[in-house]
């Protein structure tokens, strides 16, 4: 029995995997908790068998959804297998940050399908791949091009995101917070 | 590199040489406040500490925070990117230390000015010490907090577990709008419209 911190990447709530690891063989079990491409979770996995689902809150807080025990009270590691993929996501995360906050209160409200449908997409493309910041910040303004929205909106949306500055060094390997606390668990971050 | 047996070390010379304020300001950026306003009521005539206190901007109160945690060599970015499990340790340190100090009860932290989605710790003190303060202040303190229910209920996040960057995003933009409405010290000043009518 294995406890790994990973990211999803799913694709219409159909093609769902957790990167870096193998996937466990019965992952169809998380399809009805919705998850999002970009979204850490920890994964039991038993003889390649999801066991338990945990799900992390704004405030590293985690929330089992699967699973007929806590198994994290019975391990002594968590494999973090989201370190491979850290700077992606949070450049990604800074991108969209940038991008989106260009937006009013109201429009918001008005796209809210739309952009949560692109956030999605966004991760499902990016976040496995090996490209750089720049080509990210490309990647994710050619896509806002794209979007069936209305055009002064998404050229201010296009110039949010061409001046998103890149990260630090530090802010790029900002780690997943999980709390941790009550369970006598440590994080392995040693994993290549 | 700073560790956390050094930062815990720093705190407890804080607060044996009485710099409480370097560790509230602490306190604030490990929860991720650093703009937030506090009170310190040492006197049981709370009104003019209220209104001191409001007189001064969001930004005033981080320059404030900041320069207290650089007292101590930490950076504001070193604390931000701090994994959640040392800041609560160090949040447990500190409350426990404010405890001993007898001032838990009379420090009041006023994080709703600058985040709507904080509990309003001021007004629950206000409403809980209204023999001791101005019912001007209660009136205002009233208004801010019927205009944070107001704005909280309509821009609910359904109860998720997970944010996207996207709800995050909707969640800076609404709080940028409230520290426009109740961020600046000119709100707490203003007259109400029915003042105003009854001064004409």
């Amino acid at each position: 029995m294995k406890a790994y911190l990973t990211f999803v990447r799913q694709k219409n709530n159909q093609d769902l995997s957790f990167l870096g690891i193998q996937n466990p063989e019965n992952i169809s079990e998380a399809l009805p908790f919705k998850l999002i491409s970009g979204q850490p979770i920890i994964s039991i996995v038993k003889d390649k068998n999801l066991i338990a689902l945990y799900l992390i809150d704004a405030n590293s807080e985690l929330f089992q959804v699967y699973g007929e025990e806590d198994f994290l009270f019975m391990l002594r590691y968590l494999e973090d297998y989201s370190n491979i993929n850290l700077p992606k996501y949070n450049s990604i995360k800074q991108i969209l940050l940038d991008s989106f906050s260009c937006l009013s209160i109201k429009e918001f409200e008005a796209y809210d399908k739309e952009m949560k449908k692109f956030e999605d997409k966004i991760f499902y493309e990016l976040l496995h791949t090996d490209l750089n910041y720049i080509r990210i910040q490309n990647h994710i303004s050619k896509e806002i091009k794209k979007l069936s929205i209305d055009s002064i909106v998404l050229d201010r949306m296009a110039h949010s995101c061409k001046m998103s500055k890149q990260l630090t060094l530090k802010q790029m390997r900002k780690k997943v917070d999980v709390n941790l606390s009550g369970y006598g668990i440590h994080i392995n971050a040693f994993i290549s | 590199m700073i560790t956390l047996s050094d930062i815990q070390k720093k705190i407890l010379q804080c607060s044996q040489n009485d710099n409480l304020e370097i560790i509230i300001s602490l306190r604030a950026f490990l929860l991720d406040m650093p703009d937030c306003p506090y009170f310190l009521f040492t006197s049981e005539n709370y009104s003019p500490l209220i209104q001191e206190n409001q007189k001064y901007t969001l930004d005033f109160y981080r320059k404030k925070n900041e320069s207290n945690i650089r007292k101590i060599s930490l950076k504001p970015i070193d604390v931000h990117l701090m994994p959640k499990n040392k800041k609560n340790s160090l949040i447990e340190l500190i409350d426990g230390i404010l405890k001993n100090n007898n001032i838990i009860d009379v420090l009041v932290f006023d994080a709703i000015r600058s985040n709507p989605y904080c509990e309003d710790e001021l007004f629950e003190f206000i409403k809980l010490n209204m023999q001791n303060i101005d019912e001007n202040i209660y009136k205002k303190y009233k208004l801010r907090n019927d205009d944070l229910r107001n704005i909280v209920s309509k821009t609910s996040f359904s109860n998720k577990i997970y944010f996207s960057t996207y709800d995050i995003a909707k969640k800076n933009k609404i709080k940028e709008y409230w520290k426009n409405l109740w961020g600046l010290p000119e709100k707490y000043f203003e007259e109400d419209v029915i003042s105003n009518i009854i001064l004409k």
